[in-house]
């Protein structure tokens, strides 16, 4: 039985985290409604404002001036991001932008490690907002702490002064008219990239201002931007992207679902919030108060140049394959047999790559849940071994069936969502098994994950490193030829052209999204596939695998490699693993490396490294093949085939 | 930590960190004399030691203690010469990650050739490495509390000072029971080691007093970091006290909401771990006046633990934590089971560490033949406004002797 | 024979009506322009008719059948095509592969995963033809990026040929050229009407090539239709003149 008390207290709980939704969510709004970016380092702007105001506190005592100082330095910080990377690169896919912003996400987290250290730190609540507040009525006898009162305030203040700002300035009505119509805002003489900074401000002092005041009340730590970051997109999303009223509505409805469903419903907790999202996307997809229209420029990938993958029987794929059969064979002589499990990790990280690179690269539909992918099929093919045969080929094949069909869902659900919609909405869904993943322990074993027995085939034992490493080495190798083979079938044309123009692909007669599940799906299947294997080299599976790091990382690798390669992917994924495993034992901040990897890619060599040895020819000319003999191969190869394919049309 | 981590032999291939004490100093002259020694490949001599910490996450608070702790035992056991063996220490951050620390407990294993693989702290990381070191025949100290590691999980290679989370709920349980009364609310983190606490005091408590109550149970995310709605229910209810399954920065986060609901004008809080140095110095307000059991802290008294918070202090600046004194006396039970064995050979320190009785600064300790968990007695008390030091203090209320805490050994569910 | 038809067809943008009650019934095997203003509504007319914006009311039907609120890519496969005023083929292809694409899409094999694409054969087959038709043939491996804008305009529309149409909407097929490419890609599309057998709605905004190239005209002003009939009828409408053609004839 729920008392009146509780329940308005539980009412009050709920308001509180809904205003601090609405901050983040606010700043993220703003920021896309006028250039179409999604700004995936809100979360850690949102935390940097946190830390920022501990260091004012720390210097002027005063939790007021952090209030009003913090969230403009974080507002600088925006605008200075703004300024050195996103402004330069407007005019590119905002598959780009998304990517960018992710990797400035990933400078800042590691940056705030570096000042402040990696542990929470404490915010004291200030003296005068210290202490409950208590009411009592006939049936209402209610205590509650006055910050989080004051919170619930400042929020709605600092939200209505921004709604004020929009309404009344001209500063406002030249956004809103940029975020309609940048062209015309143009043609009135008002240089609308200044306006682009900020408005990156703006949006970034919101989640600084909501980072002092979740500070007291919520743990200042270098991860309290993650989750508030998807509970954010979230928000925007139920809310209707670009639509500020719809953020408003959308923020309070999910804090109260978060803090009633718990009192409720708690089965339910932590889930209910995606279930809400769910709801919302079937039956309104573009959110509660949204009038959201894809803009055909927010959707578009396109590349400069056409890199074809390295066919697998071409010199170099059959050198390559031929190096990599001979490496076991160095054990104990050159290298210890970790070396050749740490390569067999790579080969399954390449898998993941490459099967985002299909979804990715060739179709141009941005997907942040490659995790679900990987984690599923970990967990499935682990479940298969310990429940019901010993047989890993089974598993490996359920796993990836299993993953096939769960991308068909998410897909049939989401991929009229094209662009930052569905970059927003995968990753959510991952996080929906990320969370089912330590919930339901009964059968996942919850955060403790579950141990698989040694895999085995026929009599083969598949744990011993090197049975394993040609396994993995197969799987590679066959995967890749028939991603290259579907790539250049009907279907992949098909697939190619939507990435180039979905609305020409649908004039034309294609039922695009009933291809865009297909290929989904396709990719899924392989994410599976890798994540089986993962389970086969770890012997181990936990909710890690299904965490957004793991779908972060993905990206990273084939970015790195180069999108729309499919061969690119692998080799960023043998450089992202041999980073992590080379820095991370000695660079304690080497994601900072990796964010600034990844954003140095994305302004300099959108490609990776599979376009470098193009890149640096353009630059240096001849120098090329002194200085990237290594590479220079793969670039022959591709004139080759180039060359070979005009001669087998003619 | 980066600095920390800087002062090692810089021009060493991995980070390892021989440190080597000069002789001439005193008992307590371990202070910043480190030095660097190269060693490649293990004579007799010489044991590999790869730790784990968690460096990120709800736990980092508690991983600086555990490095702390264990490069201590490393310096005083390399500058003993009671034990005439040479330690090699590796030390890395598992990020909290069980996939992570797996890859690198892998590493150790196959590329470094360690001897022991200890640490790790949150029951997720610690099981992914067990069964991997179980696997490798490796012999596994985790500094993690969850019931299984020696229960039904056990594994012969795995070794644990560090509490059994019901041995403190049959310390405390009962105690708090009688002092704060039968109607209870039990929250807990949801996840192997706050489940463990969860069913353990309830048990416990229901087995002291027929009339206990659970008035109500509420389970948070690991790492969650808003208790309101949980506060909000347990305020709303009848409860007498509440036990809290939640460690590191979980538990600091519930303290501090609790204190600013005033939930302790209300009800009386009591936690298996609130008595860590970490979280008093974190929640120094929202702890006083709070009840935990006590596995360890700064203040405790007894010859060993003098010594050991002299020469902790000595070296590091800050007295020792929970954390510091089990990877302490692990790294020095295993010290001695090796000398005592002369062999590092996997199965013959397996068979010796049994035999080895030790004093740790919390008293006498062995490891039981049957399940491979200490003997050790285990302490109730209220954490009190500071003492000797900034933070708030302990006093200690109750002591539950070894014998009486520990499970028969049939009823473990052991088996190896 | 009606090809197609529209009964009050509708479209609205929150105050302003785009397309305004639009009857429009065009008869197979005939070239029609619709002509107007900047802002007439043509394109958004053309949107309606190919299923790429619902209408606000109104009623359409293609070959005897009521395609109203069908998805486009179902009005494509009944024999729809449309080309684009502003560029849009598949840069990143090249041009063999753009008209495949078109090509390939009545073919059974159209989503198989495993064939070569350039192994179907008759589609191959096709494209060539259509390459040739436009002028490109010499070039089939050549990123369609990389053409010039006068080429890329010719694969806009050979593009829209290849998958066999009953029904072209041209929107402007010439928009941005030269007089000399305008008259040359004009006659293309007229020998491309004649050798395939298919019904041309043609929006174009030069009214010399208008008047010559159409059997009937339609001229729309504020989304709605001012006038229809044959081009001389148009030269002399005077509602025509007064209101659009300011003149230009007189
Ligand atoms: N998506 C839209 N939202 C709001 N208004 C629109 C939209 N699309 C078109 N309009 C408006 O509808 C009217 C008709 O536009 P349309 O593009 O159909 O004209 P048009 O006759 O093709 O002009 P042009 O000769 O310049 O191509 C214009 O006023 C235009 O601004
Ligand atoms: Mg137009």
């Amino acid at each position: 039985m729920i008392s009146p008390s509780l329940f308005v207290t539980e009412l009050l709980n709920g308001l509180t985290l809904g205003v601090l939704y609405l901050l983040i969510a606010a700043g993220l709004s703003v920021i896309f409604g006028m250039t179409d970016i999604i700004n995936f380092a809100h979360g850690a702007l949102y935390m940097l404002g946190a830390y920022l105001g501990l260091s004012v506190i720390g210097v002027t005592g005063s939790f007021w001036l952090a209030l009003l100082i913090a969230p403009i330095l974080v507002g600088v910080v925006g605008a200075v991001m703004e300024r050195l990377t996103l402004h330069h690169i407007y005019d590119r896919d905002p598959l780009y932008h998304i990517i960018l912003t992710f990797g400035a996400m990933l400078m800042i987290t590691e940056g705030v490690k570096y000042v402040w250290g990696p542990q929470p730190q404490q915010f004291s609540t200030p003296a005068i907002l210290a202490g409950t507040a208590t009411m009592e009525m006939s049936m209402l006898s209610i205590s509650y702490p006055i910050y989080k009162l004051f919170l619930i305030a400042a929020g709605v203040g600092v939200a209505l002064l921004v709604w004020g700002l929009f309404k009344f300035t001209d500063f406002g009505l030249i956004v809103r008219a940029g975020a309609q119509n940048p062209g015309t805002v143009r043609l009135l003489g008002i240089d609308v990239s200044n306006y682009f900074t900020l408005v990156f401000a703006l949006g970034a002092a919101l989640a600084g201002a909501a980072g002092v005041l979740a500070a007291p009340f919520l743990s200042v730590s270098p991860s309290m931007g993650d989750s508030i970051l998807i509970v954010a997109f979230i928000t925007v999303v139920v809310g209707g992207l670009g639509s500020f009223r719809g953020s408003v509505v959308a923020a309070i409805l999910i804090g109260l679902v978060e803090s009633l469903g718990n009192l409720l419903v708690p089965e339910l907790t932590g889930f209910s919030v995606y279930l809400l999202m769910i709801a919302v996307l079937l039956v309104r997809p573009q959110g509660l108060l949204g009038e959201y229209k894809v803009r055909q420029a927010s959707t578009k990938v396109s590349f400069d140049e056409v890199i074809p993958p390295v066919r697998v029987t071409s010199k170099t794929g059959l050198a390559a394959i031929a190096v990599l059969m001979l490496v076991p064979l160095g054990i104990g002589i050159v290298w210890s047999s970790y070396y050749v499990g740490l390569l067999s990790l790579i080969f399954v990280w390449a898998l993941l790559a490459l099967s985002l690179d299909i979804v990715m690269g060739y179709m141009g539909l941005l997907s942040f849940g490659h995790a679900a992918f990987w984690g599923v099929g970990a967990y499935v093919t682990v479940l298969t071994t310990v429940h019901y045969t010993d047989l890993f080929p089974v598993a490996l094949l359920l796993a990836a069936v299993t993953c096939g069909v769960i991308a068909w869902g998410i897909g049939a659900l989401s991929i009229r969502l094209t662009g930052v919609y569905f970059a927003m909405i995968t990753l959510a869904f991952a996080e929906l098994f990320h969370q089912i993943g330590v919930t339901w322990s009964e059968v996942t074993g919850g955060a403790n994950g579950l141990i698989m027995p040694i895999p085995q085939m026929f009599g083969i034992n598949l744990g011993d490193t090197v049975v394993f490493y040609y396994l993995t080495l197969a799987i590679l190798v066959g995967t890749y030829a028939l991603s290259v083979r579907i790539l250049d079938s009907p279907f992949g044309r098909v697939v190619k052209a939507i990435r180039e123009s979905e609305r020409r692909t649908a004039s034309l007669g294609y039922d695009t999204n009933k291809f865009k599940r297909r290929a989904f799906a396709l990719s899924g299947t392989i994410g599976g596939i890798a994540g089986s294997l993962f389970a086969g080299y770890q012997w181990f599976v936990s909710p890690e695998t299904l965490h957004w790091v793991v779908s972060g990382d993905a990206v990273i690798a084939m970015m790195l490699g180069g999108m729309g390669t499919l061969f690119g992917p692998m080799i960023g994924a043998a450089v992202f693993i041999g980073i992590s495993e080379g820095l991370s034992a000695y660079i304690p901040g080497w994601r900072f490396l990796l964010g600034l990897f990844l954003v140095l890619i994305v302004m300099f060599a959108p490609r990776g490294i599979a376009s470098l040895p193009r890149v640096i020819s353009k630059s240096t000319g001849d120098a090329r093949s002194r200085l990237f003999g290594d590479s220079d191969e793969i670039d022959i190869a591709d004139y080759e085939q180039t060359a070979a394919k005009e001669g087998e049309n003619e | 930590m980066a600095e920390k981590r800087n002062t090692e032999c810089g021009s060493s291939p991995r980070r390892r960190d021989v440190l080597k004490a000069t002789a001439a100093a005193g008992t307590t002259g371990l202070v910043g004399v480190t030095g660097c020694l190269t060693n490649e490949g293990s004579d007799g001599d010489t044991v590999t030691v790869g730790w784990l910490y968690p460096h990120t996450g709800p736990y980092s608070g508690l991983a600086e203690y555990q490095e702390q702790g264990a490069k201590l035992a490393i310096e005083q056991l390399n500058d003993s010469d009671d034990i005439d063996i040479e330690i090699e220490g590796l030390h890395e951050d598992t990020q909290a990650d069980p996939q992570t620390a797996r890859q690198i407990a892998r590493r150790y294993v196959e590329n470094e050739n360690v001897d022991v693989v200890c640490g790790t702290i949150s029951s997720a990381a610690g099981s992914a490495v067990q069964s991997y070191t179980e696997q490798r025949n490796v012999p596994f100290f985790p500094d993690i509390a969850a019931d299984e590691i020696t229960m039904d999980s056990c594994t012969r290679n795995t070794f644990r000072y560090e509490t059994r989370a019901s041995q403190t709920a049959t310390a405390a349980a009962s105690w708090a029971v009688e002092n704060f009364g039968t109607d209870i609310w039990v929250h807990n983190a949801d996840y192997l080691w706050g489940n463990s606490v969860a069913s353990a005091w309830k048990s416990q408590a229901k087995s002291a007093n027929g009339n206990v109550n659970i008035e109500g149970e509420t389970t948070s995310e690991l790492g969650a970091t808003d208790f309101s709605t949980y506060i909000s229910q347990m305020s709303d209810s009848d409860a007498d006290w509440v036990v809290t399954g939640l460690n590191g920065g979980d538990a600091v986060q519930f303290l501090k909401q609790a204190n600013s609901h005033g939930l302790k004008d209300e009800m009386t809080i009591v936690s298996p771990v609130n008595s860590f140095q970490f979280i008093r110095r974190a929640a120094p307000e929202a702890s006083v006046g709070t009840y935990s059991a006590v596995r360890y802290f700064e203040g405790y008294d007894s010859p060993e633990n003098e010594e050991f918070v002299d020469l902790y202090t000595d070296r590091w600046d800050q007295p020792p934590d929970n954390f510091a004194h089990v990877s302490w006396t692990h790294m020095f039970m295993y010290a001695h089971a090796v000398d005592s064995a002369d062999s590092a050979d996997p199965d013959d320190v397996i068979d010796e560490l049994p035999s080895i009785d030790f004093t740790s600064p919390m008293g006498p300790t062995q490891f039981r033949d049957c399940d491979h968990q200490a003997v050790r007695p285990y302490n109730v008390g209220e954490i009190v406004e500071p003492d000797q030091h900034d933070w708030p203090s302990i006093d200690v209320m109750r002591t539950v002797s070894a014998e009486d805490t520990m499970l028969p050994c049939e009823e473990t569910g052991c088996n190896f | 024979m009606t090809i197609l038809e529209t009964e009050n067809l509708t479209k609205k943008y929150g105050n302003l009506v785009a397309v305004d009650d639009v009857e429009l019934s065009v008869s197979a095997g005939e070239i029609r322009s619709i002509i107007g203003p900047n802002g007439a509504g043509k394109s958004t007319l053309f949107d309606l008719i190919t299923g790429m914006q619902p209408p606000t009311d109104g009623r359409i039907r293609f070959d005897g059948t009521d395609i109203t609120g069908m998805a486009s890519h179902k009005i494509a496969q009944r024999g729809m095509s449309r080309s684009f005023q502003i560029t849009d083929v598949f840069g990143g292809l090249t041009a063999l592969e753009n008209v495949q694409v078109a090509a390939q899409v009545d073919d059974s094999r159209r989503s198989s995963m495993l064939r070569d694409a350039d192994g179907l054969s008759e589609v191959h087959g096709k494209a060539m033809d259509v390459l040739a038709d436009i002028g490109l043939d010499d070039r089939p491996h050549q990123r369609a990026s990389d053409f010039a804008y006068g080429d890329r305009r010719k694969l806009e529309i050979g593009l829209a040929v290849a998958n066999d149409p009953k029904l072209l909407l041209l929107d402007e097929p010439t928009a941005g050229m030269g007089s000399e490419d305008t008259n040359s890609t004009m006659q293309m599309v007229q020998r491309l009407a004649a050798d395939r057998d298919f019904t041309v709605l043609l929006i174009e905004h030069d009214l010399e090539i208008v008047m010559n190239v159409s059997d009937r005209i339609t001229v729309l002003q504020d989304g709605g239709v001012i006038a229809e009939g044959p081009p001389e009828a148009i030269q002399d409408d005077e509602t025509v003149q007064e209101a659009y053609l300011g003149g230009v004839f007189s």
